[in-house]
């Protein structure tokens, strides 16, 4: 998927939408991506796909992004998406506490499935239905910190944050990809074999070259 | 003349439309008859299901835009609600699974809350066809195995659409998994969904994996050529004229999948292939976890369709024997016999919730040439202009 470099973009992000069932995975894609917000719109099943091309410091960046269906059972088939992908977006609802509680679950899942070094931001969401809201924004921002994670609240309804947080997460991978392509190039200069660890990171690939793919 | 008599059928169904009145009674018909039951009730109202949470977030976001559905809390929603958490209770293995809701909701257009349960239930334990209920148990066992079967038969009627497939690593589960779970009710035209089911309750998931190979043959020029993500977009949004019932379900009937299928299902089971791990393609990594995860799923998917199978056995002579007790259609007496001589996994009983269920309804037609004779007599009822 994506092996082809062409001229559209610099990067090639591979991002996955992940969350409780009901939380506006779905919506907050469709913001992102189409400017639009579906208030009839169904439930995912199984996997969902778009792609926006944004900059990011300077460089042209392609985020694909896939939303995955939230209810537990379809992780048989979603789980699959976590690979190869660089940064996940992990949604709750604001106004549910439930779904704010099993971030830890969906923390767990990550490390199961995903690259190690996945940046991962957390995003409560709905933050517009504030006479409902049943988790405090504080609460997010402890939680974040103490599993070191980006937060952010988001109303994919209103549009809040939405960009901030794709823009984000992006920056973020970017960030970490042109240290490793520094650190990858001054040990190539000092003639030590990079990659020595036994984590294939999904981000060294792409790093060794000024055009790549991390989506694989 | 009974094998004339399936083909002629099978190609009615896919030619031509069934009236609409036609719909609730054939569909019926298709799947069981016997009186009527009312037990739904009984298991909305005193047993609860842990799933009622999950069904209720999912209620208003299953036909969203259809004008029965639309209205909150109103009568579309609560059936759909009654018919959805009846089915937890009943089966409370499966539960409550996305994707059953447009199942449903469909039958609910047509049918009573309890004509509805139960033909739920007979298409998800496979009174009649197969069962699919594996699209909804833990792992997705059933949506693995058929994702599979359709990798590989759309890599042998479209070898150089295959290939293309492989090289943009383009896997039947970005796009196909919801064809199965809702059979094609998920984002597919109405009037077309409708007739693609006509055709899948009379013989089973088959047409499923047709008209998946139907549409992709007819966009193939232009999909050959498409990168990935465009790919992607294409197999989610179909030309027109693809969503025409006329065009596609005869070209869909042209596809021959049945002993493929069976071969495939067989090779899935046999090869220790990573059912659960299907999606595996998607990614490039794979660790000796994952291989013992996959191998321990495997194994439960085996176990999980032998179940099924004693499963199957079990209802059918059931039923059989439910018809006779009752002086309903006489069986003939050599599939008679090879039922009874099948090894019972599961009794009828075990079907019921607690204290729930007095009777299941029987299956009528759980012989072929009667429900061909039923069938065809409702064609000549419906089709022909009989006032």
């Amino acid at each position: 998927m994506g092996h082809r470099v062409d001229h559209e973009y610099d990067y090639l992000f591979k991002i996955v939408l992940i969350g409780d069932s009901g939380v506006g995975k779905s919506n907050i894609l469709s913001m992102f991506t189409r400017n639009e917000f579906c208030l009839e719109s169904k439930s995912t099943i199984g996997v969902e796909f778009a792609t926006r091309t944004l900059q990011v410091d300077g460089k042209t960046v392609k985020a694909q992004i896939w939303d995955t269906a939230g209810q537990e059972r379809y992780r048989a088939i979603t789980s699959a998406y976590y690979r190869g992908a660089v940064g996940a977006l992990l949604v709750y609802d604001i106004t549910k506490r439930q779904t704010f509680d099993n971030v830890q679950r969906w923390l767990r899942e990550l490390r199961d499935h995903a690259d190690s070094n996945i940046v991962i931001m957390m995003a409560g969401n709905k933050s517009d239905l504030k006479h409902l809201r049943a988790v405090q924004e504080e609460d997010g921002h402890a939680l974040a910190e103490k599993e070191g994670l980006s937060f952010l609240e988001t109303s994919a309804l209103e549009g809040t944050n939405i960009e901030k947080a794709f823009q984000t997460i992006l920056t973020e991978i970017y960030h970490i990809i042109s240290k490793k392509a520094l650190a990858a190039q001054e040990a190539a200069a000092t003639s030590t074999v990079p990659g020595q660890g036994t984590t294939i990171n999904v981000a060294d690939a792409s790093g060794n070259t000024s055009k790549g793919c991390c989506s694989t | 003349m009974l094998i004339l008599a399936f083909h002629v059928s099978i190609s009615f169904h896919a030619l031509f439309p069934l009236l609409e009145c036609a719909h609730s009674h054939t569909w019926i018909n298709l799947c069981y008859n016997d009186e009527t039951i009312s037990l739904l009730q009984q298991l909305v109202i005193y047993e609860t299901s842990a799933s009622e949470l999950d069904i209720i977030r999912d209620i208003s976001r299953t036909f969203p835009s259809h004008v029965f559905f639309q209205q909150r809390h109103g009568p579309g929603q609560r059936s759909l609600y009654n018919v959805l958490k009846a089915y937890s209770v009943y089966d409370r293995d499966v539960g409550y699974v996305q994707g059953m809701g447009f199942l449903a909701g469909l039958l609910l257009l047509y049918m009573s809350e309890e004509d509805a349960l139960w033909l739920l239930v007979a298409l998800l334990k496979g009174v009649v066809h197969a069962p699919i209920e594996g699209l909804y148990q833990v792992g997705l066992p059933l949506v693995q195995q058929y994702l599979f079967q359709f990798d590989c038969l759309m890599k042998e009627h479209m070898p150089k659409l295959g290939e293309h497939f492989t090289q943009e690593m383009i896997n039947p589960s970005m796009y196909a998994s919801q064809w199965f779970i809702t059979v094609f009710l998920y984002s597919f035209p109405f009037h077309l969904a409708l007739r693609i089911w006509d055709v899948f309750l009379y013989e089973g998931v088959k047409i499923v994996f047709k008209v998946g190979l139907a549409l992709i043959k007819f966009c193939h020029d232009d999909l050959v050529k498409l990168p990935f993500e465009k790919f992607i977009h294409a197999l989610r949004n179909f030309p027109e004229g693809a969503m025409d019932p006329d065009t596609l379900l005869p070209m869909a009937n042209s596809i021959k999948v049945s002993r493929r299928l069976e071969e495939l299902k067989q090779e899935n089971l046999k090869s220790g292939r990573v059912i659960l791990g299907y999606g595996n393609a998607v990614g490039t990594q794979t660790g000796k976890q994952d291989e013992r995860e996959n191998s321990k799923k495997q194994r439960e998917t085996k176990e999980a369709g032998r179940k099924r199978l004693d499963f199957g056995f079990a209802i059918l002579t059931r039923l059989n024997d439910l018809m006779e007790s009752k002086g309903g259609k006489k069986k003939s007496s050599s599939s008679k016999s090879l039922l009874y001589e099948a090894p019972l996994g599961y009794s009828i009983e075990d079907l019921r919730p607690a204290g729930g269920i007095k009777k299941f309804r029987s299956a009528a037609y759980s012989n072929v040439s009667l429900k061909l004779i039923d069938l065809l007599f409702h064609w000549l009822l419906f089709v022909l202009p009989v006032s």
